[in-house]
Formats: structure tokens, sequence, C-alpha cells
């Protein structure tokens, strides 16, 4: 029975030649295209894990941006737009606060090998003049022009205002709990020239500009005014320095003074800490340790904090390489709808074209069942021919697919990313962000430009996987057509 | 007991569009085992109609068709196609895309021949004058009266019990007709069932036993012939 059957396919294969190189030429194609779309959905998965867990040892408790923006849109789609005697205040957020005891508490973790948290401040030099560096300058022109604004205003005030700025002293404090975890450190952009790391309060490490400018040395001490609204509530504070420090990256602003956590916590009002890092043991344990620290604090999440690798980070690294992904999931999904209707038109035809063949089988007591998978076959057939043929092909069209999408998403993503920048900048920044702050935390990994798109053995048999199933599917309309053939009418020639 | 294929009070309509065509009114006769009938009767009178049914081509509507009592409705129709009934009809019926010899091996396959196929079906193509070269060409390249050979050897291919003809040699020269006719009376000889419907009152006689005539969709007369 079926060896009738699929001799009776082979048969018809062979003897419609041109049919069927058609056939097996649009199959072929649409299977190279899906041939590439999994190949490169496999090495999107692959890079994006490859990147998680290049990360993974890093893990930032940091505001919840997407809970955040999430909030925003709800908070802007429940305003109440009827209520027109009230105006609705805007939505007001805050950035959440990082508690010094819940960073404290989560760096207990037998998984942690190592933290860091800063408190940042601000202060106004008063034994010494600081260094002139661009961003001071720039920052002094805007005061300038705030200024002779707001005394042209009829109303003697200023239009406009910026808290950060006017808040803002000359001189800028990190106070961290460890030096050695100071962005740029790690990576080498800043070292200690001279001296050490600060063991005790009112340490500081200067810049190697401050110091020069002013000749200061080891174990002289400077002095800084806290900012404060009222003039006579302002404070003194002596810092004694203990380590003078160079800084070789772009923009840094060398009025930054490092000292410890308490020393820059009588600079500020600000209660939470920012840049708060822990350092794994292993990266591995990265999906052990955000586990536990879920169930044993329920504050990060109540807060709209996250404890994650960095996101930012993730998405520079791999950005581009997951919009290719989303693009193949979509092709793939086009390919098979498409294969899909164009492979089940043409075997409509083709069984309209044959229904005197199917009559004549009918009457022989074929079944119509047999008549339906001597059909099937037949697609079959030049489908796995034209699978074969795309498994030969397949790579070459996979990895000049992928590398032509991701150049594009690349080339896509340098042109929007410079209007995206400083739009949120590192969290607890948003309270002066005009000037790149030298402890933001630096998202110092590289884009990943290139994937390694290939086909293995693995995305073939996917490929025939979903090959025989488009082609499968492409038989149900074709079906109905055969199971209302009627034998008679065909026939007696009444057709 | 000797086969016997009864059709017991058959009605069939046909939905021409809006209207209902009623085509057969009642038909009642009995077939039987190693004999020879022809269907003989005016165009559209529904002769055509009938030995579909019997053929199992087109599902009974009202009344019943029987072989040794068993319903076709009971034994399926694909089932009946399959093992009771060999059919050649006015348009030869042959898959165009294969050669003479692959059709009739095509019922071979269907009639689960154990053996040489290649041979039974040249054997079978030979006994109605279809010589090796030409069994050997697609049958859409042989002429009209070739491809009618074609069918009735394939018809001849499967061991079954009724063999119905639908002017078998409509488009036969008079020496094939006379070949034709003799292997259809050869199959009858055999103990089959054969059911011939024609125009022509020569075939009518030469061949058959009993002459069934129709008249708008009713049997009106059964002639027996005289045993010879
Ligand atoms: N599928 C159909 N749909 C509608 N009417 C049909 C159909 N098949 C046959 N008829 C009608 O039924 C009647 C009988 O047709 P049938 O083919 O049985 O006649 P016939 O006796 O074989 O005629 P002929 O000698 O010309 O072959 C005719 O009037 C025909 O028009
Ligand atoms: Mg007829």
């Amino acid at each position: 029975m079926f060896k009738n059957m699929f001799k009776r396919s082979w048969l018809s294969t062979i003897r419609k030649p041109s049919r069927s190189v058609i056939l097996v030429l649009i199959l072929f194609v649409m299977a190279n295209l899906m041939l590439a779309t999994i190949a490169i959905k496999k090495s999107v998965a692959k890079t994006t894990d490859y990147a998680k867990d290049k990360l993974s040892g890093t893990v930032y408790l940091q505001a919840d941006m997407s809970a955040m923006q999430k909030e925003m849109q709800n908070r802007r789609s429940n305003a109440p737009s009827s209520t027109s005697g009230t105006a609705a205040a805007p939505a007001r957020f805050t950035m959440p606060e990082i508690s010094e005891s819940l960073v404290l508490g989560i760096a207990e973790s037998q998984y942690v090998n190592g933290y860091t948290y800063s408190v940042n401040a601000s202060a106004n030099a008063a034994s010494f003049t600081v260094v002139e560096t661009e961003q001071n300058q720039r920052e002094r022109e805007m005061q300038e022009q705030i200024e002779s604004q707001s005394s042209g205003n009829a109303m003697g005030r200023p239009s406009f205002q910026f808290d950060g700025a006017m808040s803002r002293g000359d001189t800028t404090i990190v106070g961290i709990n460890n030096f050695a975890y100071a962005s740029g450190v790690e990576d080498g952009s800043l070292t200690l020239l001279d001296g050490a790391a600060f063991s005790a309060e009112n340490e500081a490490i200067i810049s190697n500009e401050l110091a020069v400018d002013n000749e200061l040395d080891l174990d002289d001490t400077i002095t800084i005014e806290k900012i404060a609204e009222e003039e006579s509530e302002a404070v003194e504070i002596t810092l004694k320095i203990v380590g003078i420090y160079q800084a070789t990256s772009e923009n840094f602003n060398y009025n930054t003074l490092y000292t410890d956590i308490d020393t820059a916590r009588q600079l500020t009002e600000v209660e939470g800490v920012e840049n708060v890092r822990f350092y794994l043991e292993s990266a591995s344990d990265k999906e052990a340790f955000l586990a536990e620290m879920a169930a044993k604090y329920p504050e990060i999440a109540d807060n709209g904090l996250k404890l994650d690798i960095d996101d930012q980070a993730y998405q520079t690294m791999v950005g581009p390489i997951e919009n290719v992904g989303k693009f193949a999931t979509t092709m793939m999904w086009v390919v098979v709808i498409a294969a899909v209707a164009i492979i089940t038109l043409m075997v409509v035809i083709n069984v309209k074209d044959r229904r005197y063949e199917m009559g004549v089988l009918l009457s022989l007591g074929a079944t119509r069942a047999t008549i339906v998978g001597q059909i099937f076959v037949e697609l079959a057939i030049v489908g796995t021919l034209a699978f074969m043929l795309a498994t030969m092909t397949g790579n070459l069209v996979a990895s000049k697919m992928g590398d032509a999408l991701l150049q594009n998403q690349i080339a896509g993503e340098e042109s929007t990313s410079t209007e995206a920048q400083g739009q949120f900048g590192g969290p607890g920044s948003m309270g002066g962000g005009m000037m790149p702050r030298p402890d933001q935390q630096a998202s110092n990994v590289e884009q990943i430009e290139e994937i390694n798109v290939s086909a293995g053995a693995s995305e073939y048999a996917v490929l025939f996987g979903v090959g025989y199933l488009i082609l499968l599917l492409a038989m149900v309309v074709p079906s109905v057509n055969i199971l209302r053939v009627s034998p008679k009418t065909i026939l007696s020639g009444k057709e | 007991m000797k086969n016997k294929l009864e059709v017991k009070d058959l009605w069939h309509t046909y939905a021409d569009g809006q209207r209902e065509v009623e085509v057969l009114k009642g038909v009642t006769t009995t077939f039987e085992a190693g004999k020879t009938y022809a269907i003989v009767g005016e165009s559209g009178s529904g002769k055509t109609t009938l030995i579909s049914l019997i053929a199992a081509l087109d599902s009974v509507q009202k009344g019943d068709i029987t072989f040794n009592g068993k319903s076709i409705r009971k034994i399926g129709e694909s089932e009946f196609r399959l093992r009771y009934v060999n059919i050649v009809f006015q348009a030869y019926n042959l898959i165009r895309y294969m050669t003479a010899r692959e059709n009739v091996e095509v019922a071979l396959d269907f009639a689960k021949y154990v053996g040489d196929e290649h041979a039974r079906a040249y054997e079978l193509l030979e006994r109605v004058g279809v010589k090796r070269t030409e069994a050997d060409r697609l049958v859409n390249k042989l002429s009209g009266g070739q491809q009618q050979r074609v069918a009735i050897a394939r018809a001849t291919a499967s061991e079954v019990p009724i063999v119905v003809a639908d002017e078998p040699t409509g488009n036969l020269d008079e020496k094939t007709e006379v070949k034709v006719l003799e292997i259809l009376k050869s199959l009858a000889n055999e103990g089959k069932i054969v059911i011939v419907v024609t125009h022509s009152p020569k075939v009518a006689s030469e061949l058959a036993a009993t002459t069934l005539r129709m008249e708008s969709g009713k049997i009106i007369s059964a002639s027996a012939k005289r045993a010879a």
C-alpha cells in the first residue's frame, strides 16, 4: 500500500520536472531564510549568555528603571482628566533611596566577596583654589547666564532655575567604603600616585592637579565648607591629605576628593548611598545569590530597587544583538507564514490539476487518505531535496545575513544613542546631571559588534522539523479539496 | 453459491443548481456471476448513473445495491471499489503522466499482485493488443483506441467479481472491438459479472446474454438471449 503510494509520488515528481523544480526552488529559498533565522537566534542566545556570564560576577543594587517607567505610565493614564477644577499636579518622581543598612546586610551574604557603595557630596573649597576644568568653566558660564536673565526679568526672579547647579559646590566629595573599588581604580584609569588610602574620618585623597596647583603634599590639611542655605549654618571641615591620585580618563573632574563614608556624610543631607556593587565569589553564584536576597530582603522590590547585573552594561554589550534576535524571530514567523501560504496555493493548484488522476485512483480503490498521503509525499520529496540543498548554502546565507543585520543595528544605535545619552544618568545622579561625575557607574564594557552565526546539526534538525511542519500545514486546505473529489463526476466527464 | 449482485428499488437524483433532477426512478434487477449484461437505452436515460452506483463511484441515496446480500453501504465504497469491481469508462481514465505499463501496474499494486509486475503488465496489455513498444510510452502519447485498450487491460489486472464498462468499444476499430468483446466474454467465463453500457445493438447482441433496456430512469425490458 505504502510502496504503491511512494511509487506514484515518485513518478509524479519526476514526470513533471518543471513543477518539481519550481517547488524545490521556492522551498530552497525559504529553507535558507529559515536556517539563517534559526542560526542567528541560536548565536544571539549564545552571545547574550556569554554577556550575562561575563557580567554576572558583579551585582548592582540600583533603582528599578523599568518599574519606574511602568509606574510613570500608570500614573499618567490614571490621572483624572475630568476634574477640571484642581489641575492635577505633575507626577513627581524621586529616585528610591538605598539604605546603608540594607547594603551592609546584603554584603554579609556568603556569596559576596567584596562590595562597594558611596556617598556623594559637594562642598566649596575654603583653604585652596580649585583646578580650572572644562566643567567648572561651563558651569560658571551657565550660572552667569541665569543671573543676567533673572536681572532682566520684570519680576526680578529667575524664570528658571537649576536646582542642582545652584546647590553644587566647586569641590566634589566621594565618600566610598573602600578606595580600591572607586570607579577607575579597577581599570587603571585612576591610580594612587603617592600615599595610601584613607583609614579614618577626615582623611582625603586628592588629585595630583589639585596638589600641584596649591602646592599641597601628603599630611597637609585642606579646609572645605559645607554648602548651606543660611550663611550662619556654614560648617568648615578640615581634611588631612593621605593620598594623591592620578586620573587619566577623559573629562575627569580633578576637584574630586575621595574620603570615607562618614566624612562625606557630614557634607550632605541625603541619607541614602549610591553606586552599590557586590562582587561575587563566583559568577555562577549569581542566580542563587539573587534568589536568596529576594527572599531575605523584600524591601528591595518594595522600595523600587533592583538587585541584578548591571542592566546598562548588559544593554551596551548586547543591545544591538538582542535587536537582531528579535528581528530574526519576526522574520522566522514571516517566512513560516509566507511559506505555508505559498505552498498551500501551489498544492491547491496542483490538486485541482490532478482531480482526474484522483478520480482514477479512487475508482481503483484508493482511499482519500492515501491520496492526501501521496500528495504529501510528493511535497516531502521536493522538500527534502530543498532542505538538503539549504544545508549546503545556509551557513553562508546565515553568517552574511547575521553580519548585515548586526551592522545595521549598530549603525542605527549609534545615531540614536547620542540623543539618549544623559536621559538617565546613573542612579542618584538626578540632582545635577550637567557634569559627568567621576564616580558614575562606569559601564566600561565593550559593545559586542560581531556574532558568529553558524548552523550545525541541531539547526539542521530544527530546519527539517519546521520544514516538514510547514509542508503539513500547507496540506490542510488541499486535503479538504481532495476529500470533496467525487469520482463519479470526474470519471463520467461531467466536469 | 454463485455471486449475485442485486439492485433494489434504486432511486437517484442530481441537484442541478436549484432544481433536482430525478434520474433513476426505482431500478430493480439482479446480475449473476458468469454472465454478461448489456444496458441499452436513449441518451440521458440514466445508464451511466446506474453503473456508477454499481461501481460505488457515487453513493446510493435511496434503495440498495447488495453483493451476495451485503450492502455496498456496509462494505464501504472504497473497499467495494478496491475488491469488488473494476471499471472501464468512456473517457479511458488513465493517469496521464504514466506509461501504459505503469497504469496497469498501479492496478496491480492495488490488487497486491505478487510476482513480476512488469511482466504481468506487458502480458495483460498484449492480450488487448497493446505491443511492448506502446506499453512503454506515456499514455497521453497514445491514440484514443490504444488508450481504451490500456484501460481494459487495467480492468483485468485484479481479480474482482464485477466488471462494469461504459461504452468500452466506442473508439475502437472493428478488429479491436471484437478482441475487446472476447476479453469481456472471457471474464464472464471466469465467473465474473460483466455489465456493459452500449449504444451499439451489435455489441449488445454479440456480447450479452441479457440486454436491459432503460428509459427515463427505469428498466423497461430485459431480454435474455437463448444460450448458444
Ligand atoms: N452530475 C450530474 N448533475 C446533474 N445532472 C446529471 C449529472 N449526471 C447526470 N446528470 C443527468 O442525469 C441524466 C442521466 O445521465 P446519465 O449520464 O446517467 O445518462 P446516460 O444514459 O448514461 O446517457 P448517455 O447515453 O448519453 O451516456 C441526464 O439527464 C444528465 O443530464
Ligand atoms: Mg452515459
